[in-house]
């Protein structure tokens, strides 16, 4: 076969050239993997890694946030401390959780959030819940398509599922290739939304947005909604961040971002749980508002599993034609049916005139031992992991022990922490972790040093939570 | 799924979702990875395959590319939604395009091609996919898919010229 160097290859000529690529069969450590060893993929590895921290703070029942940064990949042996959740009840704390949302910068130090009674709440009304247990902010630009894992066991697509597969706004640019990621220079905490928090709804809000040149977010865009306000509520305190604003070549440049906001009520949660409520109104439709939302009693399933019920809220607010989407687990599934079925709206609207709309919901059963009565006890006050992270006045971190690091044993480690009226650590207690890191994790904390906490003027005791994220490097 | 019906889904498919993730990614290890969480999702939530959706084989493909874009993601390498930049081929050792074999610079053409172009030669020059199972697949319009291979071709064709006397004579 002879042609011209010239002439281009023909479709068939460079489809004969690709074939000359022969991928191989799949090797034979495949079968023990899947069948045997059951080693964990990458997936597993990366993304199960924080749900200790989070079933510990059910625990105790009550959580605000705390937030981290990616860590940095280059350390050798990385020790992260993330403060975190819990949840705090009635007026005394409420303050706390005020001063803390009044905290400014958090990579700077400019702002002392001072004594954290001195802060006025300026929140009406009922504050019993910080609104996360903790905000992730990770700079990637990808695909934001739900992938199987990001809603567990839950099938896709979700209606209005938005996918990011345009090129970004002209003149933005992605991080990579000579472009350096923004960085989180001050925060807000996000709110949670009334309508949340009666359906208890926890769950993750991705974000696209681009980081200015100077340092504002702008061109938001919810790719991936949890619902029933606290995508609104993850906007608006988005849009209040300031960011370090990416680089290219010593000089500002705008930048693409997305960031997930994690909400997380921890109080009071029963073994069901609601991660997503999306509504899909007709077109020129107001959706309805949830105004009850009760939770029955459990019926004792032991399954830990995501279900997906779609139905309709009719013109009187009420839920009918559910359909499970899940063909995975029928019981579960007319479980949360049940529970849904039990549920009021204010009935969507058009014109001014209520309508049928339809809506899917997810929830989640995970099986827990019933652990309420922690959150009744009376005692020292629990402080979010974040407030009290911002009244440690010294810090030391955990040393990675040497054996853990030959093994490359790593993981969260979670401490219950109770510090007395003068500040010090009294008493630190494992809640989870690897014993090996939970020892390294102890000896530090015990040495930490808090502002005390005020209380109507008097110091009190506190208990709050510790989480220590021990990484290491690839 | 009864361990059978997964015993041959495992056999019948294996070499496809192995081939497929190791042509996008261009790394045996992270083939291997992403070939065993695919079969562990199936194990674990076989219900997610709807076979009125489609074929088993597209089902687990589709698991693959979702694993794929995750792990490059993860890796935070370069966008791997961006359309048009050329990826930086793998690095390939020493060798330069006068010592690699053809394979290789077949293998190291395609992984320079943008992820999305990547793909769609991929599943339609390897695994046989129609224009419309890739659309499907991959959730984007037929027309968008059609570009996509256009362009990949295209520059397959310049990337490949040097070699392409060898391969024909």
């Amino acid at each position: 076969m002879e042609f011209n160097d010239r002439e281009p290859m023909t479709d068939e000529q460079l489809s004969t050239l690709l074939r000359k690529w022969d991928a191989g069969g799949a090797p034979r450590s495949l079968e023990a993997r899947v069948f045997a060893e059951r080693r964990p993929g990458f997936m597993q590895r990366h993304k199960w890694a924080l749900i200790p921290a989070a079933v510990c703070g059910l625990a105790i029942a009550a959580g605000v946030g705390a937030w981290l940064l990616r860590p940095v990949p280059q350390l050798q042996g990385h020790v992260e401390v993330v403060t975190a959740p819990y949840l705090e009840h009635g007026s005394a704390v409420e303050t706390l959780a005020a001063a803390g949302r009044a905290q400014g910068s958090q990579q700077g130090g400019t702002k002392d959030p001072g004594p954290t009674q001195a802060q006025p709440s300026q929140q009406q009304g009922r504050q019993q819940s910080g609104p996360r247990e903790r905000v992730s902010i990770d700079f990637f630009s990808g695909p934001a398509k739900a992938s199987p894992f990001d809603a567990k066991p839950v099938p896709e697509p979700f209606p209005q599922e938005t996918r990011i597969d345009a090129p970004p706004p002209a003149g933005v640019y992605r991080v990579g290739n000579g472009v350096s990621s923004p960085g989180l220079l001050q925060k807000k905490e996000p709110e949670y939304s009334e309508e949340a928090r009666i359906a208890k709804l926890s769950g993750t809000t991705l974000l696209q947005l681009v980081v200015s040149e100077d340092g504002t977010g702008r061109s938001f865009n919810v790719i991936r909604g949890v619902g029933l306000g606290l995508d609104e509520k993850a906007v608006a305190a988005v849009q209040a961040w300031r960011f370090k604003p990416g680089m290219k070549d010593g000089a500002a440049v705008p930048v693409l971002a997305s960031i997930e906001v994690n909400f997380r009520l921890l109080e009071n949660r029963g073994p069901w749980q609601l991660t997503r409520a999306i509504f899909n109104p007709p077109a020129g439709a107001v959706r309805p508002i949830l105004t009850a939302a009760p939770y029955p009693a459990d019926a004792g399933s032991t399954e830990n599993e995501s279900v997906r019920v779609s139905f309709e809220v009719d013109e009187n607010g009420v839920p009918i034609n559910f359909k499970g989407q899940t063909r995975g687990n029928p019981k579960l599934e007319s479980e949360a049916i049940g529970i849904l079925s039990g549920w009021r709206f204010q009935p969507g609207t058009r014109d001014g005139k209520p309508v049928t709309v339809p809506a899917t919901f997810d929830f989640t059963h995970n099986n827990l031992e019933a652990s309420s009565g922690a959150a009744s006890s009376p005692g020292p006050i629990r402080v979010g992991g974040e407030i009290a992270s911002s009244n440690v006045i010294d810090k030391v971190v955990p040393q990675y022990p040497r054996e853990a690091k030959a093994a490359r044993i790593q993981g969260v480690v979670s401490l219950a922490v109770r510090i007395g009226k003068d500040g010090h650590v009294t008493n630190a207690t494992v809640i989870s972790g690897d014993p090996i890191l939970a020892q390294a994790a102890l000896e530090a904390v015990r040495q930490w040093l808090y502002r005390p906490t005020l209380l109507n003027g008097s110091p009190v005791e506190v208990d709050t939570q510790v989480d220590v994220n021990f990484t290491l490097s690839k | 799924m009864s361990s059978t019906d997964f015993r041959r889904a495992f056999d019948e498919h294996k070499n496809a979702v192995y081939a497929y993730a190791l042509r996008m990614t261009g790394s045996a290890e992270v083939a291997e990875d992403v070939a065993q969480d695919c079969f562990v999702q199936l194990l674990r939530a076989p219900a997610k395959f709807d076979p009125a959706r489609g074929s088993l084989r597209a089902f687990l493909l589709g698991v693959t590319r979702n694993l794929v874009f995750r792990h490059w993601r993860e890796e935070s390498r370069l966008d791997p939604m961006d359309e048009d930049r050329e990826w930086p081929a793998p690095d390939s050792g020493e060798g330069s395009a006068a010592t690699l074999g053809l394979a290789a610079q077949v293998a190291s053409a395609v992984q320079s091609l943008a992820p999305l172009q990547r793909e769609a030669v991929v599943l339609f020059e390897y695994e046989g996919f129609t224009l419309d199972e890739i659309a499907s697949l991959t959730g984007a319009e037929v027309g968008t898919v059609k570009s996509r291979l256009h362009r990949a071709r295209e520059r397959l064709r310049r990337a490949l010229a040097p070699v392409r006397n060898g391969a024909f004579h």
